[in-house]
């Protein structure tokens, strides 16, 4: 497994899809930094977690992890794999594992130039252990959150345009949803909000978000929104446990796709 | 038996309503170069694909080093080397560098087995080209080298010398005699070209619309195929005890009542002829038949043009 693992990375090698995809983790921060006066640590960091995440990693970690999987078909390298032998079992789990890494890695990118910009322009690094933290638990989550997607791409097995289509629409929809209270707003439970993968991670990282400089609006919203917040072991839970069933249905197909 | 490297059974592969194979019996013997002859579409691909375990048979078995494939894909496909189709390779690496991502995944510790086998198929190992670079015939190159990286006991090769070169076709045709003659390698060859396979192969199968023709020798097919002596004469059955008492040979086929047709040539076809006679037996025609291997070919598949 570690073998198969280590000759996807050897993959990635000159692909420039994944050293553009991973630039972008630089423009949300940069940008984010320049527009806003006086931004904190705090805001930086939730820059990097939320919109960096929500709306760029997702759909990128979708695109990259489908070009993963469709590569061996579009090069004909699958059956010089098959032959070799490896199952196509644990060349999915490597293929996932590398996109795990390559979000986590995304996430470390986008907080270590947040903490760059910060250091620059002199603003206190207060509580950065947490944030290190919290990012790392980001890009896992995140990776979960995008694995629904990856199975509706790979299970209709078309060419990129559809799977960055269909991609940007998850996006699009899980971003929607993550600030409309009716996905937001509903206690934990057997209800559908709780199974919505961003919503749910929303509802987990706005509760560490300080309230030190935070006007009086968003206190209100903070402390109206409390009831909905969901504690960490239950936010890894629903992810992970989601994140498992979609890589178990994909395995599935992918198993039974033909040469 | 147990000296049949590879051994199918009833081996059949349907794609909806087409059997791209149908009821396969093929023997590859240890040691020998199997050729696997048939036009486009005849199957050939299919057959290798079932035999590599990456498609399942619709109906039927095989058989690899004596144990069945199915289930035991683990410990046969690591001594088996092939190559199916087009070549398919990384475009964004160098030809060392993917050979480098199979060599680890098949276990290869030893650096040099890269660089050998680049070598033996004549291509640069330390080169920036990228495989996306590649012309035809080196990206052929290197899926052969790919197929003997790791030493294995079998090639699977379908259609190898695919976009070489004449000397590139030559180089090859000699590799794989001596991966047979001098290291005892089994060696399972398709191709729609008849003089290739007749030139490499011991043992010849040829597969047409899916279904095996006909398994033999290259000597035994070319005995079949080529040169007979064809006697018409007024008792067939007559003549063939003739052939029998008089000459000790048993080469022939009584066609019909009158016909009959002899399979040596060595034989003095005046002799035979002076020997009817004397029997009482009324010649009306002795013909010396002379077939190509390429006409049998196509009498056998039935087929009009062949490459
Ligand atoms: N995946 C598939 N789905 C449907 N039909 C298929 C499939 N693969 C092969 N066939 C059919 O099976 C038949 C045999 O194909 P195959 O590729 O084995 O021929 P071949 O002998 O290798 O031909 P060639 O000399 O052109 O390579 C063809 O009629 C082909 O259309
Ligand atoms: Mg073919």
């Amino acid at each position: 497994m570690l073998k198969l693992i280590r000759c996807e990375f050897w993959k990635i090698k000159r692909k420039k899809l994944f050293h553009i995809a991973f630039l972008t983790t630089f423009i949300m921060p940069v940008f984010y930094f320049m527009i806003i006066k006086d931004a904190n640590l705090d805001n930086l960091m939730s820059v990097v977690q939320e919109e960096n995440g929500f709306l760029v990693l997702i759909p990128l970690s979708i695109i990259l992890a489908a070009s993963l999987f469709f590569e061996e078909q579009d090069h004909d390298t699958l059956k010089n794999l098959l032959c070799v032998p490896v199952t196509r079992r644990r060349l999915s789990l490597a293929k996932l594992f590398v996109v795990l890494v390559f979000d986590i890695a995304y996430e470390l990118a986008g907080f270590f130039v947040s903490l760059l910009l910060a250091l620059l322009s002199r603003i206190p690094l207060t509580g950065t252990g947490r944030e290190l933290l919290l990012t790392i638990a980001c890009g896992a989550l995140l990776w979960a959150a995008s694995m629904p997607c990856l199975l509706l791409v790979i299970w209709c097995n078309r060419s990129y345009i559809i799977s960055v289509i269909i991609a940007f629409a998850y996006t699009m929809l899980s971003y929607i949803l993550h600030i409309s209270d009716a996905a937001i707003r509903v206690p934990l439970g057997l209800n559908i909000p709780t199974l919505l993968p961003v919503p749910v991670i929303f509802r987990w990282l706005y509760q560490f978000h300080s309230l030190e400089d935070a006007g009086p609006v968003i206190t209100k919203f903070y402390e109206s929104f409390s009831p909905y917040f969901v504690p960490t072991p239950t936010v890894f839970a629903i992810l992970m446990g989601e994140a498992l069933l979609c890589i178990m249905i994909m395995i599935k197909i992918y198993e039974r796709q033909k040469i | 038996m147990s000296d049949y490297i590879i051994k199918t059974k009833n081996l059949t592969k349907q794609y909806g309503a087409l059997k791209s194979v149908n009821s396969l019996n093929i023997h590859v013997r240890k040691g020998r170069i199997y050729g696997l002859l048939g036009r486009n579409g005849a199957g050939k691909t299919t057959t290798m694909k079932m035999l590599l375990g990456l498609t399942k048979p619709t109906v039927g078995d095989v058989m690899i080093f004596g144990k069945s494939l199915a289930g035991n894909e683990k410990s046969i496909l690591p001594h088996i080397g092939s190559l199916i189709e087009s070549p398919g390779f990384y475009p964004n690496l160098t030809g060392a560098e993917n050979l480098q991502i199979f060599a680890a995944l098949r276990g290869i510790s030893d650096k040099s087995k890269v660089k050998d086998s680049l070598e033996l198929v004549s291509l640069p190992y330390r080169d920036k080209k990228l495989y996306s670079q590649y012309s035809l015939g080196m990206k052929q190159r290197l899926a052969i080298a790919l197929a003997v990286m790791h030493d294995p006991e079998l090639l699977i090769l379908d259609e190898p010398i695919n976009g070489l070169d004449p000397i590139g076709i030559a180089e090859v045709r000699a590799f794989i005699r001596k991966l047979c003659d001098d290291r005892g390698k089994t060696i399972l060859i398709s191709s729609h070209i008849l003089s290739e396979i007749a030139l490499l192969a011991d043992d010849i199968g040829i597969i047409d619309k899916g279904v095996l023709l006909e398994e033999e020798s290259l000597s035994e097919l070319e005995a079949k195929s080529s040169r007979h002596v064809r006697f018409t004469v007024s008792d067939a059955a007559c003549a063939a005890k003739i052939l029998e008492h008089r000459f000790h040979e048993y080469r022939y086929a009584v066609q019909d009542a009158h016909c009959l047709q002899l399979h040596n040539l060595d034989l003095s076809v005046g002799r035979i002829i002076k020997a009817f006679v004397t029997e009482g037996l009324e010649i009306s025609e002795a013909f010396v038949h002379e077939e190509s291997l390429e006409n049998y070919f196509k009498r056998v598949t039935g087929g009009e043009g062949i490459a």
